[in-house]
């Protein structure tokens, strides 16, 4: 199975962070990862990201829709904003799944998709086939 | 609202004076019309005095039986006390002095003409033909001049209780104006009180929905956190732990699980209001269908039999809340009914002139009349969670669904053998 070089997540929970980062363990679906409980340092490292020769460019995002400083549709509007040129992959989480929030993932394009909090090894299997073996990683 | 107070306590004194102005004047009136009439009355006999006068003045004259003259006197004294009594009468004072002067000056010439006739009649000499004649004539202007004065009296108080009528008129509209504005006044502070009310109502239930909302909200990913953890440690520490500990975690690990849905649920109740429906045309077919699809894995643990009958094409509704409503209670009609018997559901629908109205029948446990209205309330659950698990938010939800589609829901049940849910929803719903 190929492997994702580099997986972010920004969840202000930290638990969450935790719990998340023992599940990708389990999974054994990326060679590193990054996390962050805040979305506005996830940011400044999406600010000085260099897309040359970086090992550990990551692949995709998981994005925390519910967050005090930022929340993640805030989050995504400064992030579109940086004009990143090979954006990852952007997959959304939250804790229920209210139907007006599937209904922004949808319309949003930057948008991969919207999981139900907490991930579970299945969901990153599933990601991990649908995005290596597709053309939508870069 | 200080200031409307002052104005209210303003209106009604005046209001009050006006009426008692009115009722003032209209007693006024009344006795002046009295006294009118006694005057009138009194020249009335003062004619019939004169007339006497002047037929027993004739008799006098003309008779050689001289024996009247005690009554002449008697006759021409009563005459002389009246007109006395008339004169202070129409003494030129008050509203009417004009008048009043008026009829005094004419009654003052009278005098003349009853002193020329008692002088006449006190010669006591055989009069001509011309004495008679001049008697008789003075007579006439005099009883001309009496008639002038009645009927003059008669047509001052006549024109003087047209006014009244009218000054009543006047003031009774006034009055009737004033309790008008009065009554609108107390209305509209009323109405108005009861807007604040309603208004302070709304915030304080929009405020509790909002603290609901973020309490259920931040309530769940700790909740979520304590599921997750205790999933990981059982997985981890599974062969380890002996029959006890295992069923100490499964307690965590259910109390938070329920704890995680009763937060879910009432995020929902919380999330449900007026300004986020969304009213759209939609197919009931199509939401029962996703309904059935969500509850697939409760259907077929039961071997549920669902039977759907015919449905409108389309009603305006908010498409993700009604599913909400039939998933509540299509999952309710699975969950009520009894261990040993297949839960068997009939969904119908009927037309009314004004709304469509949708029944959920099974064949459950019932709910006693007791209970019937209560099972919308909040968290109202009727059994413990080892019979029927449950939140007690599903009901809720549902009517409060279908009131902010301006609709009604109601149930029909018999213990035993079952419960029909029905509820309505406008045709005309606009958002």
């Amino acid at each position: 199975m190929k492997k994702f070089k580099n997986l972010v997540f920004i969840d202000d929970d930290k638990p969450t962070n935790v719990f998340h980062s023992i599940i990708l363990e389990e999974a054994d679906i990326c060679e590193s990862s990054t996390f962050f409980s805040s979305p506005i340092d996830a940011l400044e490292y999406f600010k000085n990201l260099s897309t040359e020769d970086n090992p550990t460019y990551p692949d995709a995002i998981f994005l925390d829709i519910n967050m005090p400083e930022i929340n993640g549709w805030e989050f995504l509007d400064q992030y579109k904003q940086l004009n990143i040129p090979q954006s990852p992959v952007i997959i959304m989480l939250t804790t229920s799944l209210f139907p007006k929030d599937l209904q922004k993932a949808k319309e949003l394009e930057i948008v991969h998709k919207l999981i139900n909090k907490p991930l579970e090894v299945e969901n990153l299997h599933e990601l991990n086939t649908e995005l290596i073996s597709g053309s939508i990683v870069h | 609202m200080f200031k409307n107070v002052n104005i209210y306590y303003r209106v009604t004194i005046i209001s009050i004076c006006i009426i008692l102005l009115n009722q003032f004047f209209i007693q006024y009136f009344l006795h002046q019309k009295k006294s009118d009439a006694e005057i009138i009355n009194i020249g009335g006999k003062q004619r019939m005095i004169s007339q006497r006068l002047l037929v027993l003045g004739l008799l006098e004259l003309e008779s050689s039986d001289k024996g009247r003259q005690s009554d002449i006197d008697h006759l021409y004294k009563q005459w002389l006390e009246a007109h006395e009594f008339l004169k202070e009468k129409f003494a030129p004072k008050g509203f009417y002095g004009d008048f009043q002067l008026g009829i005094q000056s004419q009654l003052d010439g009278l005098d003349v003409f009853i002193i020329k006739s008692k002088n006449f009649i006190s010669k006591n000499v055989v009069l001509s033909e011309v004495d008679k004649e001049a008697f008789r004539k003075n007579q006439d202007s005099f009883l001309f001049r009496m008639n002038n004065i009645v009927s003059a009296i008669e047509v001052h108080s006549s024109e003087k209780l047209q006014t009244v009528i009218w000054v009543e008129i006047l003031f009774a509209l006034i009055s009737l104006f004033m309790i008008y504005y009065e009554i609108t006044f107390i209305f509209k502070k009323i109405n108005n009180n009861l807007d604040n009310k309603n208004k302070a109502l709304e915030d304080s239930n929009h405020m509790l929905e909002q603290y609901a909302y973020l309490a259920a909200h931040d309530l769940r990913s700790p909740t979520q956190n304590i599921i997750n953890f205790t999933k990981l440690l059982k997985r981890k520490l599974e062969t380890k732990m002996d029959d006890k500990e295992k069923t100490y975690f499964s307690f965590i690990y259910d109390a938070a699980q329920r704890m995680n849905e009763t937060t879910e649920e009432l995020l929902k109740f919380a999330s449900i209001n007026h300004d986020t429906i969304e009213i759209t045309p939609c197919q009931p077919k199509k939401i029962l269908d996703n309904v059935i699809q969500d509850l697939k894995p409760k259907i077929e643990e039961r071997k549920a039999q669902i039977k759907i009958g015919e449905l409108p094409d389309a009603i305006q509704a908010d498409q993700q809340l009604i599913h909400l409503v039939f998933q509540n209670l299509i999952a309710n009609g699975i969950k009520f009914v009894q261990k040993d018997k297949t839960p068997e559901l009939t969904i119908n629908y009927s037309s009314q002139q004004k709304k469509h109205v949708f029944h959920v029948q099974d064949n459950g446990i019932g709910i006693n009349s007791d209970n019937q209205k209560k099972i919308f309330g909040l968290f109202k659950r009727l059994h413990n969670q080892q019979e029927f698990k449950g939140t007690g938010i599903g009901l809720s939800i549902c009517q409060k669904i279908v009131e902010k589609h301006n609709g009604m829901i109601s149930v029909e049940s018999e213990v035993n053998e079952g419960s029909t849910f029905t509820f309505s929803l406008p045709k005309n719903m606009r958002n």
